[in-house]
């Protein structure tokens, strides 16, 4: 299973606003980015194959 | 060797306490391996010979009828760990000259059972995945050139060198007990909680453990016992001697994805559980890559809290594999880290239904020996693995769910590298894990080999 590629721009403005600069050397960004992705795609095998789906927590009655 | 490094804690104790050997006598020959191998093995950052002689001093004067248990024995701890008067480093260069105002809990319960804290011990940064190249780089007693494995490199650097007859450690992913494995010693992930973190440097505030580290598992017992919050369940020693004979012994992933030698040790360790009358079980796991991915989510989300203010202030000053651990953290999606943390329940259930009918559990420590110390990967039987992924193979599943679990030495391989097998049982069963692995302990030699790096000082190369 796979995640969307993580745009490095979008990455470092995210960063930006959680008061972090990130350096384009120094952090590696596409390692980073690589690592994010593989870890959020590793999260969703887990989530179906462990968790499963769950279903919603609230029925809701459609309206008539 | 001086005679005294030889002894056990438990050896070292009693010959303290009944006037075969002074503290003084016994601090003074630790000290003096200390300063004779540290700038081989790199296992301290700091040695307080000082204070530690005037603790020496202030317990020679307890009369012979009032010496606590660990009395006069000297200890190191792990330099996350906060010591009255010294600098807590955590290995970084962001908290050098913190100088600690009060013990940590563990430390001060070990100091009023009478231990002697002489030394900080090296770490990974922030016990966080990799040392910082500014203090000095931990090597292995078995052999030089490689890995102790971490993060509490210094303590089992310091005492497969008999450096000291205890460490505490810390860990919260497997950084007490890959280590011991690594070098050879007993190392124990106590239950959660039943050991206090207050004044540590935390990692992840709901996985962190602080547990000992020592040559053998009485030692083990001895120091748990001294260093456990008042809530928890003391081990008695005499409890440890009962042997395996009817024990239900669950065995797991002793398998195919080991290396051969690895392997063979755990083969032959399972094989004498067996011979001691455990009945022996093979157990389904809960998947340990799922447990690893939770360790992984948890644990960066946590620390990015934690180094907040650092990371956007100090941010160049960390090793760059920790800021950029920290840095996942911090960029980790919030439902990411509720996901881990409901699958870590799930884990926990099904790691309570495997061993339902199980006393203890039997599985590898980490599926090879200590590799080269400048190896990023390492060679397996299912192909090439990175390095810190393989060795976090079997550990993380019990810092999740918080279950007491150990390092006992199973074996060599042929390069003479030790072998560690991991005993594990259900929360606040600590007693059973030592008991199962003092079985082993008694039948085997493993916890007497010397490490043979340490005989020869560099001077003497």
């Amino acid at each position: 299973m796979s995640v969307d590629p993580i745009d490095v721009d979008r990455m470092r403005s995210l960063a930006r606003l959680l008061g972090v600069d990130l350096d384009e050397e120094g952090d590696a960004l596409e390692a980073l980015a690589k690592e994010l992705e593989d870890l959020l795609a590793e999260g969703r095998v887990y989530a179906k194959e462990e968790l499963g789906d769950l279903g919603p927590s609230v029925q809701f009655q459609p309206l008539e | 060797m001086s005679e005294a490094s030889l002894l056990t804690l438990e050896e070292a104790a009693h010959e303290l306490r009944t006037n075969q050997l002074s503290p003084t006598q016994v601090l003074e020959s630790v000290l003096e391996r200390a300063g004779r191998l540290n700038s081989t093995l790199g296992c301290f950052v700091t040695v307080f010979e000082e204070q530690a002689r005037r603790t020496v001093a202030q317990l020679e004067r307890t009369p012979p009828g009032e010496r606590p248990p660990l009395w006069g024995v000297p200890i190191s701890v792990k330099d996350n760990i906060d010591v009255e008067g010294i600098p807590t480093t955590a290995g970084s260069v962001v908290r050098r000259g913190q100088v600690a105002l009060r013990d940590a809990d563990a430390v001060a319960r070990l100091r009023a059972a009478g231990g002697v804290v002489f030394a900080k011990t090296s770490l990974y940064e922030f016990a966080f995945g990799a040392a910082n190249p500014s203090f000095a780089t931990t090597r292995n007693p078995w052999a030089l050139d490689r890995s102790t494995g971490g993060s509490s490199s210094g303590s089992v650097s310091a005492l497969a060198g008999r450096i000291g007859y205890a460490s505490v450690g810390t860990d919260t992913g497997g950084s007490i007990r890959v280590p011991s494995g690594f070098c050879g010693v007993v190392g124990l992930k106590p239950t959660f909680g039943s050991v206090s973190t207050d004044g540590v440097v935390p990692v992840a505030w709901s996985l962190d453990h602080v547990g000992p580290i020592t040559r053998t598992v009485r030692d083990c017992a001895l120091v748990y016992n001294a260093m456990a919050s008042p809530e928890a369940v003391q081990v008695p020693l005499a409890e440890l001697e009962r042997g395996v004979e009817g024990l239900r012994i669950g065995v797991g992933l002793v398998d195919d994805e080991l290396d051969p030698e690895v392997r063979a040790s755990l083969d032959v360790a399972l094989g004498i559980l067996a011979g001691e009358g455990a009945s022996l079980t093979h157990l389904d796991l809960p998947d340990m890559r799922a447990a690893r991915w939770c360790l992984w989510v948890i644990s960066s989300a946590e620390a990015a809290d934690y180094h907040r203010e650092e990371l956007r202030t100090r941010g160049g000053d960390y090793h760059p594999l920790v800021r950029r651990r920290l840095l996942r953290g911090r960029l980790l999606p919030a439902a990411d880290y509720v996901r881990a943390q409901r699958l870590r329940r799930r884990l926990s259930e099904q790691l309570t239904a495997s061993l339902a009918r199980c006393d203890a559990l039997v599985l590898p420590l980490s599926p090879v020996a200590a590799y080269d110390l400048h190896d990023r990967s390492v060679d397996l039987p299912g192909g090439v693995e990175d390095a810190s992924s393989a060795v976090t193979r079997y550990t993380p599943l019990f810092s999740l769910t918080g279950w007491p679990a150990l390092a006992v030495p199973c074996g060599l391989t042929t390069g003479r590298l030790p072998v560690g097998m991991q005993v594990v049982a259900r929360p606040g069963r600590e007693e059973m894990v030592l008991r199962v692995a003092r079985a082993f302990e008694r039948k085997t030699p493993w916890h007497t080999e010397l490490a043979p790096e340490v005989e020869t000082t560099p001077e003497q190369r």
